[in-house]
This record gives structure tokens, C-alpha cells and sequence, in this order.
């Protein structure tokens, strides 16, 4: 009995937290008629408080239809986001892995230290670093280019903590057993290591992905050139007489991580716990 | 469960690209392909129009004798006659009618003119003859008044003429000049000897003078050798002129002697000439005055007869004219005569005329070459005062005349040169100006605009079309006037502008008001500044445009 | 070694190398690149945007991570060991982290405008409405935000922690006639202590992620109540104070180090 109560008062807070989906597809659904009567106090058009269905009275796709068909502006910034989004997650996992598996499974001096380092830089937000990457970048050129916000990202450290904490999983014996059958280094990584450490790959580029798809400050510092941002940063610049447009665009932007959400759920968990659980 | 992950965003992404490239599709399809020109210089041109007909410059009218009957016409309107053409025919009998009752009326007319002038002629020698004697009598009266104005004139000289002798002989008579004379005469010869005297003596000083000079000079002459030779002492002059004058004292104290005698008798003489005259004076002075006294008397006597006689002549003479004038005193006027005459002179003129109507056989014709435009005189009724038949003449050349709008009168001037196209497709008549523009006088929105054509160029009533361009100075920002739109009396146009977006660059249109100086059908210019020739302007487009629309250019 | 190095090599370029240059220039001056000692520090102290941005900051902090400590702890708790309906209720509370920001940034701007849907149904219990994001409010949509975000987060590590204590002591108080309340309190915190510190690291470090809902719904100059480290940063970097910048930095970095180090000894002691 006391359980059912539990999940009744919790029913509440989770659909607060699953609210903004539905927000946002009712948004997206409304005509023009009725997003304005909706809006209008907002808009400063009359007194009172917006008001705000659960559902819209009246669906359309017009808004889709105009989006997808009328706005080829939202699809540069849509393979904007992919691109950036792709190269950062590339990226790590030609830099990253290797290295998990290198502090996973290799003994080699100042292996503490520098792994400490790692961690250390994984916990700096962007703001603290952000002053020596714009440096780092103004120096290579990148400043205004795509890769200025890819490699920084790419060799961040957060990935190889994750995964060095799958990798350390892995059972030394079989690593050993494949040596005492010749394999080499390199094998041992692709033959073993990747498939028993795939689970923590996936979790990092899950939660990778979630990150980067949402990356705002780089693009924002990086970049001047508004043909380059990604749509997270163009998204909050359609003002509210768009707002059609701007749910729209809000729907188009939450599928993909939706996707990898659903996709790739436990994994994120995983995830999660990674960063967390002893040693 | 993997699988399906990657395999729903392969598919998402696959959705994404096919709409990618579809909505840039649909987006280009979407924004309108504009025609852009730039602005430039220019001359805009003017061209009126306008359909209009041929005229005859002048019109003729052709006019015969009031009250004739018209036998036959022969022609119509719109026909074309040449000079001396048969236009219509007149009765003959009827005509040879009224002349004869003209001149009859004629003789009726003399006759009596006659009459009046006979008696007419009587009355005034009845005037002329009074006036002569009334001229004689002023005469007579002139002459007799002049008459006793001389014999006046005479009595007064002559009583002038005696007062004045009298005043020149008032001094003495011709009986006491003979004493005068001779005292006169005595005294005349004792001032000759008194002169006589003094000469003589003058000679005599004269004399002694030359001898004491001589001396004197000798003796200087004489002393000079002495003083020379001895020692004995000369003469000095006082010394010598004294010894001539001694010598000389008695001739000259004789000269002086006689002188003073010669003096002496001529004093004489003179005091009793004096004595002599004074007493004459003194007699002659009592009579003298009475004489002259009454003299004067007479003179003016004489002289208000003379005046009095020259005032009677001006009331004379003056009655005289009087006579004169009332003599000429005109009778009433009469000019019974001449207003006859002239009546008669108006009779044969129009006798004569109907006799030269007769003469041409009752036959008008044509003075010009022309079309008849107008006929007013039908067939066996008689003729008017006014215009039979008119005639558009040829002669004196053709017009072209059409009307334009008055909103049109900018652009045509006198002088334009102007563009003739027949309407039956004649070949277009070049070299013309425009001759006139008038206001229309029906409608005042409208001129009527006219040009002179050449000779035989068209007939009259052809239908043609004028056309004038006027040129404009060329203007600095001239656009097609297709580029032109205008929204509550404000011209604008769009310019095509790239603006940055994420899509790249694209082509916007700006709307840029402007103001229009002039156009035409074709362009239009702009006051200067309101464009720049480096813009692209809108000249066409697929739709139509609002500011910030994008669109894509023509390839040209 | 070899597996190391091109990630090393990355690190070193983009990291540590402009991080130490970072350093360096914290003790010059911004325009003449002169040593001036810690004169940069001195005027950042002195700054009153800094203070005003660390307090903020601090007290965000110190109101949200407990917060979201203690209710993610209790729903987790709530949560494990319920095996199908759990995980969805999980799920559901893990999906705020797939919103992207950009998305919600919408839905903020809505709720919380002064007109919005939030004082909408405010005002149908008859409570006057406010406006939230101008106001000292600002900070408590800042709460709720953060909380949203990350409570799936949490409660997800504090499932982890709980599943790691073994079943035998529950069963073990329940014989010797504990309570529910007994062995939350006697054994399930005393348990759960290690991963607390854990907990809390991380979820200071998500909290300075926070910043992006803030900058995107209110902008580079928000109510005061929510203006955080971070727009301090970006506007310094925004007006070149690079000066300025790297001296916060650097104190910025020692702070979150000395947070590392504590992690580090708890999993350390946890060992």
C-alpha cells in the first residue's frame, strides 16, 4: 500500500521531468491561430496569462511542413550540430579508446600522476579552460572553423575515464592467456579488449553524446560566423513571433538525443555508475 | 536493441538529408527570379500622339445676287471642283425680268433727280445775286471810310508840317542877317591881321635866334685858335648874344607893336558883333511864342480828326460785312439731289451686276480650286445674302489638325517636329512642325494642335496620325519604368542587396523611395541621389516583392 | 605507452600547455605582458562583479547540491529494488538529461515569464504572479533547473551505491528486530558514505552546466540573483580583460582541484 502511495507522489516529479517532450510536441502541433491566442499575453498583446492545453485543440503539421520544406537555414544548423556532434565522437574514440586501454592495462611510469591529471582536467569546466583554448586555437588558426571546437573536444578526458573504468573490468587472465597464444599488443587490444570494453564505449559516446549535441559554449566563444553554429546555439535566437518555428525546430532538435536516449539507456547508466564506483 | 539504435538514426539522418535537399529546393523555387538593370543617364522622350484629320487652311465662300432662283446645282459637298468649274445655274428669265424692272425703276430715278436739280438751280442764283450787291456795298464802305481817313491824315500832316517850319525859322529873318553879316565879316579880317602880326613877329624872334647861335658858334671857333696861340682873352656867349640882341631890339619891339595894334582892333570888332546880336535876341523872343502856341493848336486838331476817321471806317466796314455775311447765309441744306444720285449710281451698279449675271448666262462658278464642303442653296429657291456654296480651297494649301490633352501640353511646341502617318497606310510624311496650338474652343481639356502639310501630300478629310517626341535633357538617374512602383503617391523601387546568412550569401531586395523628376512610357528619372549607379535595381520580377524578400537574379 | 601517447600528445596541445600559459599570464598585465606579481588576484578580489558572481555561486551550491542529494537519495531509495515500474519511473527521470537545453530553453521562457503559465496557474489559487527571471525569484528557477536536469543523474548513482551494499545486513538488522527507519539510518547511510563524496563532486560538477540554462533563457546580464562564475567569465572574455581571466581561472582551477583531491581520498578510503 505504501508503495502504491510512493509511486503516486512520484508519478508528479516524473512527469514534471517528462513535461517539456509533451510541451514541446503540443507546441509543435498548434496552428498559428491558436499559438497566437496562446501566446498573445507573452507577446505582450493582452493582458492576462497565457494560457497552455495539454493538448492542441486543433494539430496541424503545417509548421513540420514549413520547417522541413521552407527553411533550408535549420538544416545547415542541423548538420552543423551533426558534424561537430560526429567529429568530436570519431574523435574520442580514435584517441580515447587507445588511451583507456593504455591506463586500463598498462604499467608504465607516472602512470598515477598523469592519469590524475586526467582526471583533474575532466572536472574543469569550460569556462576555466576556456581562456587557454581560445589561445591554443587563435595560435592554429582555428578560430571561426568547426575543428576549433572538434579537437579540443576530441582529446578531452572525460571518455577515457569512462572507458579506463570498463577496460580495468576486463580479467587480466584472458588478457594473458591471448599473449601466451602470441598475440600482440595491438592484438590483444582489437581481438579482446575492444569487444569485453564495448559496453564502456557505448556508455561514453551515449554520454558523449549528449553532451556535445548540447554544446553550447564552444560554438558561442569559437565561433562568429552564424553559418558555422550548431542548432542548439541558433535555437535560442528565434524570438517568440516564430514560436511556431521555434517548436518546431525544439522537436527537431530533442529526436536525435531522444533516439540515442532510448537506444542506449542502460549504457548511460552504466555510464554514469562508472564515473562513480570504487576503483 | 543496438542495432535498432543505429539503425533509427541512420534513418533520421537519412529523413534530415532527403528534406535538406528538398527544402533548398523548394527554397530556390520558392524566391522569385528577378531581372536587375542599373540607373544611368538618359533622355527621356515625350511622345504625343494623336489621330486627326486634313483641312483646308482657308475656306471660300462663293456668294451671288440675293433673290435669284436657282435653276440647277451643280455640284455636291465633297466633291472636288477645279477653278472655274460650273457650280450652279440661275434663271435666266427671271433675271432678265429683274433686270429690265431695274433699269425701268433706273429711268424713274434720273427723271426725277433732274427735277430736283432744276429748282435746285433756280434758288441759288437768287443767293448769288443778293451776295454781290451786299459785296459791293462793303466795298463802297471800305473805300469811302479810307477816303476820310486820307483826307484827315493830310489835314494833319500838313499842320505838323507848318508847326514844324515854324520852329526852324523862330532865330531871325534874312533883313538883319546882312548886319550881322558884315560885323561878322570885319571881325573875320582883324582876326587875319592879328594873326598876320603874330607871325611877323615870330619871324623877327626866329631871326635873332639863328644870328646868336651863328655868333656863338664863331666864336667858340675864334677862342679855340686864341687859346692856342696868345694869351689874350676871349668873348664869352652871354656877352655876344647880348650884342646881337641889341642889334635886333628894334626890329623886334616894331613886330611886337604891330601885333598888339592887330589885337586891339580885333577885340573891337568882336565886342560889337556881340552887341549887334544880343539885340537882335531880345526883339524876336515876344512874337516867337504866340505863333508856335497856336501852331500846335491845329496839329492836334488835325490829329483826332485823322482818328476819328479811322473809327468811323471800322463801323462802316464792319456794317458792310454784316451785309456780306447775311447775304451768304447759307439756305437749308438740300441734297435731295445727290442722295438721288447716289441712289441712282447704287441702281446701275446692281443693274450692272444682274446684266454680267446675264452676261455669264446665270452660271457661277468655281472661283478656286477647292471641294465644296458646304452647299446652302437648294434647287428652284431663291438665293440669300449669305454664302451659296463654300469651298474648301486647295489652293492655299492644307493642314493637318488633331487634338491632344491638355496634360500633354509640355511635351509639343511650336516648331516640334512632328511625324505624319496616313491612315490608309501611306507612307509617313517626315519633315513637318507644328504650326499651332489652341485650346480647344468646345472643351477646354483639350488643344487642338495643327501642321501645315505640303501640297497634294494628302487630300482634304484623309485621317492621319501626328507624332511628336520630345526630347528631355538627359537626365543623370534614369531607371525603366518597369523598376517604378508607387504606393500612396510615393515611388519606390527595390535593390537587390546580399545579405550574410547561415545560408551564405543571398540576394535581398531593399525598398528604396525615391522621387520621380520625369518619365516617360519607358523610364523614368530620378532626382539625382536617390540611387546610385553601382545598385542593382529591380526591373522585373516573377512576383511581387516586398522589402527584405530574397530572390535570385537572371542570369543575363 | 603507445596506447597513451596520441591522446597524451592532445592533452599536452589543447590542455596543459595553454593551462600553464594561463598560468603565466595571471601574474602579467593584460596589455604589456609585464610580471606584476599578484596584482591580477588582488583586483579580481577587489572586483565586485566577482564577489557578487562567486557568492552567487557559492550559495547555489550550497542550496542545490544538498537538495538534490537528499531528494534524488530518497526517491532512489524508494526506488531500489522495485523492479519493472522503478525502472520507468528511473527512465522518466533520466530524460531531462536527452532534453538538449536549446529545447527547454523554450518551454523556461514560457513558464516563467511574467505572463506565463506558471503565474497562470499561480493566479488560479489566487496567488499574485511574479516575474521569475527579473526578480530574486530568477535564483529558484535556477534551483529547479539544476534539479530537473540532474536529479536521474543522482538518483542513478545512488542506485549504484545501494546495490552495493549487500542484502545479508539488511536481513541481518531485520533479525536483530531493526526498523525501517533504523536500517536506512544505522546501516544504509553509514554505507552509502563513501559514495556520498562521490555524489557530491559530481554533482557540483554538473551544477556548473547549469549555466547554460541560465545564459540561454536570460542572457550575458541576468537578474543578479543568478549571475553565476560563468557569465563573469564570458563577459571578462567578451570585454578582453584576459588579465582578469586567467588570475579567476587559476583560482577557479585551484578550488575544483582541492574538490578532486577529496574525491580522490574518498576513493581512497573507500580502498
Amino acid at each position: 500500500m505504501r508503495k502504491y502511495i510512493g509511486f503516486a507522489i512520484l508519478i508528479i516529479p516524473a512527469f514534471v521531468a517528462c513535461y517539456p517532450i509533451l510541451f514541446l510536441l503540443t507546441g509543435s502541433l498548434m496552428g498559428q491561430m491558436e499559438l497566437s491566442r496562446n501566446l498573445a499575453p507573452v507577446l505582450g498583446g493582452t493582458d492576462g496569462y497565457m494560457e497552455w492545453s495539454l493538448l492542441p485543440m486543433y494539430p496541424t503539421f503545417r509548421y513540420y511542413v514549413e520547417l522541413l520544406l521552407d527553411t533550408p537555414a535549420i538544416f545547415v544548423m542541423f548538420w552543423n550540430s551533426v558534424k561537430m556532434t560526429a567529429g568530436i565522437l570519431a574523435g574520442q574514440l580514435l584517441v580515447g579508446v587507445p588511451a583507456a586501454w593504455g591506463f586500463a592495462k598498462f604499467k608504465f611510469p607516472g602512470k598515477k600522476i598523469l592519469f590524475m591529471i586526467y582526471i583533474i582536467l575532466m572536472m574543469m569546466p569550460f569556462q576555466v579552460l576556456m581562456l587557454s583554448e581560445y589561445l591554443v586555437l587563435d595560435q592554429l588558426h582555428l578560430l571561426d572553423d568547426q575543428l576549433g571546437i572538434i579537437l579540443p573536444a576530441a582529446f578531452s578526458t572525460f571518455p577515457v575515464f569512462i572507458m579506463y573504468r570498463f577496460f580495468d573490468g576486463v580479467p587480466d587472465a584472458i588478457i594473458e592467456s591471448a599473449k601466451l597464444d602470441g598475440a600482440g599488443h595491438l592484438q590483444v587490444f582489437v581481438l579482446i579488449g575492444l569487444p569485453l570494453g564495448s559496453a564502456g564505449i557505448v556508455s561514453a559516446m551515449v554520454l558523449g553524446f549528449l553532451e556535445y549535441w548540447n554544446l553550447i559554449e564552444q560554438p558561442l566563444t569559437f565561433l562568429k560566423d552564424k553559418s558555422l553554429w550548431p542548432m542548439a546555439l541558433f535555437l535560442p535566437n528565434i524570438d517568440l513571433n516564430h514560436a511556431g518555428m521555434a517548436f518546431v525546430t525544439s522537436i527537431m532538435t530533442l529526436i536525435p538525443s531522444i533516439f540515442v536516449f532510448m537506444g542506449g539507456q542502460d549504457y548511460l547508466e552504466q555510464g554514469i555508475v562508472a564515473s562513480a564506483v570504487k576503483e | 536493441m543496438r542495432k535498432k539504435l543505429v539503425g533509427a538514426l541512420a534513418g533520421f539522418l537519412a529523413v534530415m538529408l532527403v528534406f535538406t535537399i528538398l527544402s533548398r529546393a523548394a527554397d530556390s523555387v520558392g524566391i522569385p527570379r528577378v531581372s536587375t538593370d542599373r540607373a544611368g543617364k538618359k533622355v527621356i522622350g515625350h511622345p504625343v500622339s494623336a489621330a486627326g484629320k486634313i483641312e483646308q487652311n482657308q475656306e471660300q465662300a462663293v456668294f451671288t445676287e440675293a433673290n435669284q432662283r436657282v435653276k440647277a446645282i451643280h455640284v455636291n459637298e465633297g466633291q472636288q471642283v477645279e477653278e472655274g468649274e460650273l457650280l450652279f445655274e440661275l434663271d435666266m428669265e427671271e433675271l432678265e425680268d429683274q433686270i429690265l424692272t431695274a433699269k425701268e425703276e433706273l429711268e424713274k430715278k434720273k427723271l426725277q433727280r433732274q427735277d430736283t436739280i432744276s429748282s435746285k438751280e433756280v434758288s441759288a442764283a437768287n443767293k448769288a445775286n443778293s451776295r454781290a450787291n451786299a459785296e459791293i456795298d462793303y466795298q463802297n464802305a471800305i473805300d469811302a471810310a479810307d477816303a476820310a481817313i486820307q483826307q484827315a491824315k493830310d489835314k494833319w500832316d500838313a499842320a505838323k508840317q507848318a508847326l514844324k517850319n515854324y520852329k526852324k525859322s523862330g532865330t531871325g529873318d534874312s533883313g538883319e542877317d546882312s548886319v550881322a553879316g558884315t560885323l561878322q565879316k570885319t571881325c573875320n579880317e582883324k582876326k587875319a591881321a592879328y594873326e598876320n602880326a603874330v607871325g611877323e613877329r615870330e619871324a623877327t624872334e626866329q631871326e635873332i635866334n639863328e644870328k646868336i647861335q651863328a655868333a656863338l658858334k664863331e666864336n667858340s671857333e675864334t677862342s679855340d685858335e686864341t687859346k692856342s696861340g696868345s694869351g689874350s682873352d676871349p668873348l664869352t656867349e652871354k656877352e655876344i648874344e647880348a650884342q646881337i640882341r641889341a642889334q635886333y631890339q628894334a626890329a623886334l619891339d616894331m613886330a611886337i607893336q604891330k601885333e598888339e595894334t592887330a589885337l586891339k582892333e580885333l577885340q573891337a570888332a568882336e565886342a560889337a558883333l556881340d552887341e549887334y546880336k544880343q539885340n537882335q535876341a531880345a526883339s524876336a523872343a515876344a512874337s516867337q511864342q504866340t505863333t508856335k502856341e497856336q501852331l500846335k493848336q491845329q496839329a492836334e486838331e488835325a490829329r483826332i480828326a485823322y482818328e476819328q476817321a479811322v473809327q468811323d471806317k471800322e463801323t462802316q466796314v464792319n456794317n458792310a460785312a454784316k451785309g456780306v455775311r447775311d447775304a451768304n447765309l447759307a439756305d437749308a441744306s438740300n441734297h435731295s439731289d445727290q442722295v438721288e444720285s447716289i441712289g441712282i449710281d447704287q441702281d446701275e451698279r446692281n443693274l450692272k451686276k444682274l446684266e454680267k449675271l446675264k452676261e455669264w448666262g446665270g452660271k457661277i462658278l468655281s472661283p478656286v480650286k477647292g471641294v465644296v464642303s458646304k452647299v446652302f442653296i437648294t434647287t428652284g429657291d431663291r438665293t440669300t445674302d449669305g454664302t451659296a456654296v463654300l469651298l474648301a480651297d486647295i489652293s492655299s494649301g492644307l493642314r493637318f489638325t488633331a487634338q491632344i490633352p491638355v496634360s500633354q501640353e509640355k511635351y509639343i511646341a511650336r516648331l516640334d517636329e512632328v511625324i505624319l502617318k496616313p491612315d490608309n497606310n501611306g507612307k509617313d510624311i517626315q519633315g513637318l512642325t507644328v504650326d499651332t496650338i489652341s485650346t480647344n474652343s468646345e472643351d477646354p481639356g483639350l488643344l487642338d494642335v495643327t501642321v501645315q502639310i505640303p501640297e497634294n501630300a494628302l487630300e482634304i478629310g484623309a485621317g492621319a496620325t501626328m507624332k511628336v517626341n520630345k526630347k528631355s535633357e538627359p537626365y543623370e538617374i534614369c531607371v525603366p519604368l518597369s523598376a517604378l512602383y508607387k504606393e500612396d503617391n510615393q515611388y519606390y523601387l527595390f535593390v537587390v542587396e546580399g545579405t550574410e546568412t547561415i545560408l551564405g550569401t543571398e540576394q535581398t531586395v531593399r525598398r528604396l523611395d525615391v522621387t520621380v523628376i520625369d518619365q516617360n512610357s519607358e523610364y523614368a528619372a530620378l532626382e539625382n541621389g536617390s540611387v546610385t549607379t553601382e545598385q542593382d535595381i529591380v526591373t522585373d520580377s516573377e512576383k511581387l516583392l516586398e522589402a527584405g524578400d530574397r530572390v535570385r537574379l537572371n542570369e543575363s | 605507452m603507445l596506447f597513451v601517447l596520441p591522446s597524451f600528445i592532445g592533452v599536452v596541445i589543447f590542455l596543459l600547455v595553454p593551462f600553464l600559459d594561463v598560468i603565466r599570464r595571471s601574474f602579467t598585465g593584460a596589455v604589456s605582458g609585464a610580471f606584476v606579481g599578484i596584482e591580477n588576484y588582488q583586483t579580481i578580489f577587489k572586483n565586485a562583479a566577482f564577489a557578487l558572481a562567486a557568492k552567487n555561486t557559492l550559495r547555489f551550491t550550497i542550496v542545490c547540491i544538498p537538495l538534490l542529494l537528499v531528494v534524488s537519495l530518497f526517491i532512489a531509495v524508494f526506488l531500489h529494488g522495485q523492479k519493472q515500474f522503478g525502472n520507468i519511473l528511473k527512465s522518466s527521470f533520466l530524460v531531462p538529461m536527452a532534453i538538449p537545453v536549446a529545447s527547454v530553453v523554450l518551454l523556461w521562457r514560457l513558464l516563467f515569464h511574467s505572463s506565463g503559465i506558471l503565474n497562470g496557474i499561480l493566479a488560479k489559487f489566487g496567488i499574485p504572479g511574479m516575474d521569475w527571471m527579473n526578480s530574486k525569484y530568477a535564483f529558484g528557477v535556477l534551483v529547479f533547473s539544476y534539479i530537473w536536469k540532474n536529479l536521474g543523474y543522482d538518483i542513478v548513482l545512488w542506485i549504484a551505491g545501494l546495490s552495493g551494499i549487500s542484502p545479508d545486513i539488511y536481513e541481518a538488522a531485520k533479525v536483530d528486530g531493526a526498523g525501517g527507519l533504523q536500517c536506512f539510518t544505522r546501516i544504509t547511510l553509514p554505507n552509502l558514505l563513501p559514495s556520498l563524496y562521490t555524489i557530491t563532486v559530481l554533482s557540483f560538477l554538473n551544477s556548473f552546466k547549469v549555466f547554460r540554462e541560465a545564459y540561454l533563457v536570460a542572457g550575458d546580464y541576468p537578474h543578479e540573483s543568478m549571475y553565476l562564475i560563468q557569465h563573469l567569465f564570458n563577459n571578462w572574455f567578451r570585454e578582453l580583460s584576459l588579465d582578469k581571466i586567467a588570475a579567476a581561472a587559476v583560482i577557479n582551477a585551484l578550488v575544483i582541484f582541492c574538490l578532486v583531491m577529496l574525491l580522490q581520498k574518498a576513493w581512497v578510503k573507500e580502498e
